[in-house]
């Protein structure tokens, strides 16, 4: 029946559009004749006829205000339109909570799942609370910890503000818990886990707030994730107690909530310390200590009463454990432990009274994971001589490196290989030991894999950057290959199991997709340090006459580190490639040299550290202080290793911005002979020969740059700088344009692109990027004097005026760089003024100083005879 | 940020006019985003006594999102029924999250009080029509776009054949044979087939 209907539509509605026309008591003789004797089709006309008749009122009022009514009251518009926000593809939705909705997402660009939560806006507030929410959060993604949740990314996209977090399979500890008593082992594990995830935060300035045991994931494995780090915190505002009445935390549970927080008082670490102790008792009991019926009373009695003993709960739980819980929950800060530290010692004494299987006293490091009774069954022996672990692998892999390099140079020499293979790229070794805190370490051995091979010369290899952004890909090899445009791969896998360990790699040819050669060892720990290392330097001997010694040299003699500086050493890393976590990634190689004060590579990126934030677009440090740090880093760098490149690409950096010219060519030079796979050095040639004014090799060294480290926004950033110190201006705003749309939150490239922008004289562009860069960089003078000079130029006098207010008024309390007084000078054509303000970057040897020979924006000064002047006092060779 | 994104737009709607449909989904959230701000403004105003005029504030959105130079008058007839499908889609997630609720909270629901009773009813009748529309799509697409047009996204007769770029009669023909054929499918759907 339906079918029919379908079918013959078009007829029906033919045949029903001219019945209208017809007067009713003609209707019958006209459908006779129309329908030509098909009953059915008359029928069907007949039915939508009278259809007709009573429908005259259906949908004739637009239902599009009711909708305009929802879509104005819709708090949560992501659950109804959406199904992406920005790179992210939403998969489901995982749950919802105080803050907003939480979903499984795909980020696109990596091609890994995320848990993306998405914020809601009433509880963020108006613009200003809105960027000091983004403030701490982003402050709080530093946080690098086992047992924290990673936070990958945060921003806003389709106008929502969301937060993109590793994403952890498991259940809440709340669910875990399920209302009734963990078994002690597991309590303890769990308890251990997440003072380890609070010391970590506390020594780092950042509170949680909100900790509650529905914050806490535990894996099947048994790890303990904490979630929501910096959360909380932007909820509340301590010096605002009007605030405190509706927001965050005191609207949330207040069953978690220490009392300090409960009055409204401001809270510091001793919060999280009571917190916690709540989860912890929620654990021994099944249940928490403050729980009324109404808020009120809840937080009346979090404030003022005392909780039931434990004893009374369960009678299993030691002693010890309740006096500490009881001290934990003083209602006094000055009562309870003083720190995260105090109070895992007196978990850790526990511990051991009771002993818990799995845990090693001699390392309190090493909290044993013990999955709770559901999900994993198992899996109880884990973890332990970890040091050891980690000699044996690098052992392992120095053999590894060895062999590649056999392979690609001494099979090559013999024919064998299929093709040539002058670039490869080492993907994230897989961690197959069941154990996610090995996820890190699998990761650190990548890293010095790719370290050890990017040392020969004539071999590409992709740099640790781009390789991590392939973690966990499913992508097809070839198309990796492709993509980075390497002739070949490295990929393999590591597994411990007990005193087992097998380390699994394999080189294969991306072209032909062949195994050219593939390896799995397996070994017990007893024996495999002298068996390794006796294959290592065989292999070593046979292609020594295809690599020099000084590469040979330097691929045996790996620097001893310990785990600790090497972690550090890492996140340090990791931070100085984002210009506005410098302070932190100077601390972090501060802390590596604290534990090693001999690890030269540490000193080399404190050099690089300081050079930027001397530089215009940091603008933090006058640059000859930033730079007399960062020569002491760098000379100390290599004076502890005369062979590392990037101290020496560091030093040549230096000698760039103080017109030093020929020995920053020499140092940068040898720093590319050192390294020739460090896109770094090249990116700070390419630099230099800008400045130099030799365009074809600058533009040369930018590729190269970005060839090797395709996935950095860093070294695209630098390609479009160096296509703007060219006057190439339609490739560097497409450039520029790319890098953005990969990170819209930094300001760096938003700030280049103004430059493009400007100096292509597009003014509406330029003011509106840099208006961008100016929020993003909270209003860094540099960015400030860009945008000063874009409004100057496009005429808006007012506006540029205002902003040479600022910045003036701005000098009067802290280092304003002088390029941004020069720009807006610039901009409002006062050509005097601007040549002060020059001499003035000329005495500090501001970073814009180098680039002056070729600098499109000093055009209009280039006339006048103080501009040659600086250029002859600068020795910039012509 | 105000130009970048207006090309964009522009750029998608051109994509969806040549036929690309994953251009609608980019292009969805953007039309609700700027229709929200713009439902917030109107619900200001409302109190101020203005009244509304769909196309007026469908238009409002137009311009402040494309980029005029590059847009043909097609272009603007994907703009407002993407501006419906916007609104459809609203309605309707909102109705079956309406029944969703009803049926995993029935139990914990000892009374329900009349005005969320209505609401009840309206979420089935919205479901009802746009389970019915997306069958007239099939069969006759150019009435579902005119239902669409009309009742989602609120244009009147002219309107809908300006964007439609037929003649005002044709839409209203249409319209009439489209009302009728809904009515009895959603009817049928109820259960009360003449």
């Amino acid at each position: 029946m339906k079918s029919k209907r379908y079918e013959n539509s078009d007829k029906i509605f033919e045949i029903f559009q001219c019945a209208l026309e017809v007067d009713q008591d003609k209707r019958s003789a006209f459908l006779d004749q129309a329908c030509e004797g098909d009953e059915e089709l008359r029928r069907e006309v007949e039915v939508l006829l009278a259809y007709d008749r009573k429908a005259k009122n259906f949908i004739e009022s637009p239902a599009f205000e009711e909708a305009l009514e929802l879509i104005a009251d819709d708090q949560d518009s992501s659950s109804v339109t959406i199904d992406a926000v920005g790179p992210f593809k939403l998969v489901k939705k995982l749950g919802s909570g105080g803050m907003g909705v939480v979903y499984l997402a795909r980020d696109s660009r990596l091609e890994r799942n995320v848990a993306l939560k998405l914020l809601d806006r009433s509880l963020i507030g108006d613009s200003q609370s809105r960027s000091r929410f983004l403030r701490e959060a982003r402050l709080a993604s530093v946080l690098d910890h086992p047992n924290i949740c990673t936070i990958h990314e945060i921003g806003e996209a389709s106008g929502l503000l969301f937060i993109a977090m590793q994403y952890v399979e498991g259940e809440t500890l709340k669910h875990v818990i399920a209302s009734r008593p963990l078994a002690l082992d597991c309590l303890l594990s769990i308890a251990l886990q997440v003072s380890n995830a609070l010391g970590k935060a506390h020594s780092q300035g950042i509170i949680h707030r909100d900790i509650k045991s529905s914050n806490i994931i535990i894996t099947p494995g048994g790890q303990a994730k904490v979630l929501d780090f910096g959360l909380a915190k932007p909820m509340k505002r301590e010096d605002d107690e009007s605030e405190l009445t509706h927001a965050g935390a005191v609207l949330g549970t207040p069953t978690y909530m220490s009392p300090e927080q409960a009055r409204g008082e401001p809270a510091d670490h001793r919060s999280d310390i009571f917190s916690l102790a709540v989860v912890i008792y929620e654990m021994a009991t099944g249940g928490t200590p403050f729980k009324s019926n109404s808020r009120a009373e809840t937080m009346n009695a979090v404030i003022n009463q005392p909780h039931t003993p434990i004893a009374e709960l369960n009678k299993e739980v030691p002693a010890e454990l309740c006096a500490m819980i009881d001290k934990a929950l003083a209602k006094q800060p000055s009562d309870r432990y003083q720190s995260v530290g105090e109070m895992k010692n007196e978990l850790l004494r526990v511990v051991k009274i009771v002993g818990v299987e799995g845990y090693n006293s001699s390392d309190p490091l090493m909290v044993p994971y013990i999955p709770p009774p559901s999900p994993g069954r198992w899996a109880r022996k884990r973890r332990g001589i970890a040091r050891l672990w980690q000699v044996t692998t690098l052992c392992l892999l120095l053999f590894i490196v060895a062999a590649i390099i056999y392979v690609i140079f001494f099979r090559k020499a013999s024919s064998l290989s299929p093709g040539e293979i002058k670039s490869l790229v080492v993907l994230p070794l897989e961690n197959l030991s069941g154990d996610p805190s090995q996820e890190y370490f699998a990761d650190g051995m990548t890293d010095a894999l790719i370290g050890d091979l990017a040392k020969i010369r004539g071999l590409q290899v992709i740099s640790r950057t781009s390789t991590m952004h392939y973690k966990g890909t499913k992508q097809p090899l070839d198309e990796i290959a492709r993509e980075l445009k390497v002739d070949a791969v490295v990929e393999g896998s590591i597994q411990r199991s007990g005193d087992h360990i097998r380390v699994r790699a394999q080189l294969i040819h991306a072209a032909t997709d062949r195994h050219l050669w593939s390896e799995s060892y397996e070994r017990d720990f007893g024996n495999v340090l002298a068996l390794e290392s006796e294959i290592a330097q065989a292999v070593v001997r046979e292609i020594q006459m295809k690599i020099t010694p000084e590469e040979q040299a330097r691929l045996t003699n790996s620097p001893e580190v310990s785990r600790k500086a090497l972690d550090d050493y890492l996140q340090g890393r990791y931070l100085m490639g984002s210009r506005e976590q410098l302070d932190k990634a100077i601390e972090y190689f501060q802390s590596t040299l604290k534990e090693d004060p001999n690890y030269a590579p540490a000193y080399a990126g404190l050099a690089s550290c300081y050079n930027n934030l001397g530089s215009v677009v940091v603008g933090e440090l006058p640059p000859p202080e930033a730079r007399r740090r960062a020569e002491e880093a760098a000379l100390k760098a290599l004076q502890l290793d005369g062979t590392l490149a990037e101290a020496h690409a560091a030093l040549g950096h230096i000698y760039h911005y103080t017109w030093n010219w020929g020995a920053a060519e020499q140092e940068l030079k040898r720093a590319i002979e050192l390294d020739p796979n460090s896109a770094e050095a090249h990116r700070i040639y390419s630099h230099h020969l800008s400045a130099k004014g030799r365009p074809e090799e600058a533009i040369a060294e930018a590729n190269r740059a970005q060839e090797l480290d395709p996935v950095s926004l860093y070294m695209s950033t630098g390609r479009g700088f160096i296509l703007t110190n060219l006057r190439r201006y339609d490739e560097a705003v497409e450039q520029l344009r790319r890098v953005i749309a990969l990170d819209p939150n930094n300001y760096t490239p938003q700030w280049f692109l103004g430059f493009a922008y400007a100096n292509s004289r597009r003014f509406d562009e330029a003011i509106a990027t840099t208006e961008r860069a100016v929020v993003l960089s909270n209003r860094a003078p540099g960015a400030l004097g860009l945008l000063g000079m874009c409004y100057g130029q496009a005429g808006r006098k007012a506006e540029a005026i205002k902003i040479l207010n600022e910045l003036l008024e701005l000098n009067r309390h802290r280092y304003v760089t002088p390029v941004a007084l020069i720009y807006v000078y610039i901009g409002l054509g006062a050509k005097d003024q601007a040549f002060v303000w020059l001499e003035k970057a000329y005495q500090e040897r501001s970073n814009f100083m180098a680039y002056l020979k070729v600098e499109a924006i000093a055009d209009p000064l280039r006339s006048d005879p103080r501009f040659a002047d600086l250029l002859r006092r600068m020795g910039i060779p012509l | 940020m105000a130009t970048l994104s207006q090309k964009d737009i522009t750029g998608l709607l051109l994509d969806w006019g040549s036929g690309d449909r994953a251009a609608l989904d980019k292009l969805i959230p953007i039309v609700y985003k700027e229709l929200r701000r713009m439902a917030h403004q109107y619900m200001r105003q409302e109190r101020a006594g203005n009244t509304l005029q769909t196309s007026a504030l469908i238009n409002e959105a137009y311009i402040r999102l494309v980029d005029y130079n590059r847009m043909r008058w097609q272009d603007r007839a994907h703009f407002f029924a993407a501006a419906a499908q916007v609104m459809r889609r609203i309605l309707v997630e909102r109705a079956r999250g309406r029944r969703r609720l009803k049926r995993g909270g029935a139990a914990q629901r000892v009374s329900l009080d009349e005005a969320s009773e209505l609401a009840d009813e309206r979420a089935a009748s919205i479901i009802a029509l746009d389970n019915a529309l997306t069958d007239l799509f099939a069969i006759a697409p150019r009435k579902a776009q005119v239902v669409e047009l009309r009742y989602f996204g609120g244009l009147n007769i002219d309107e809908t054949a300006e964007v439609l770029g037929i003649s005002s009669p044709t839409v209203q023909r249409e319209w009439r044979g489209a009302k009728a054929w809904l009515y009895r499918a959603i009817s049928a759907e109820i259960g009360d087939e003449v």
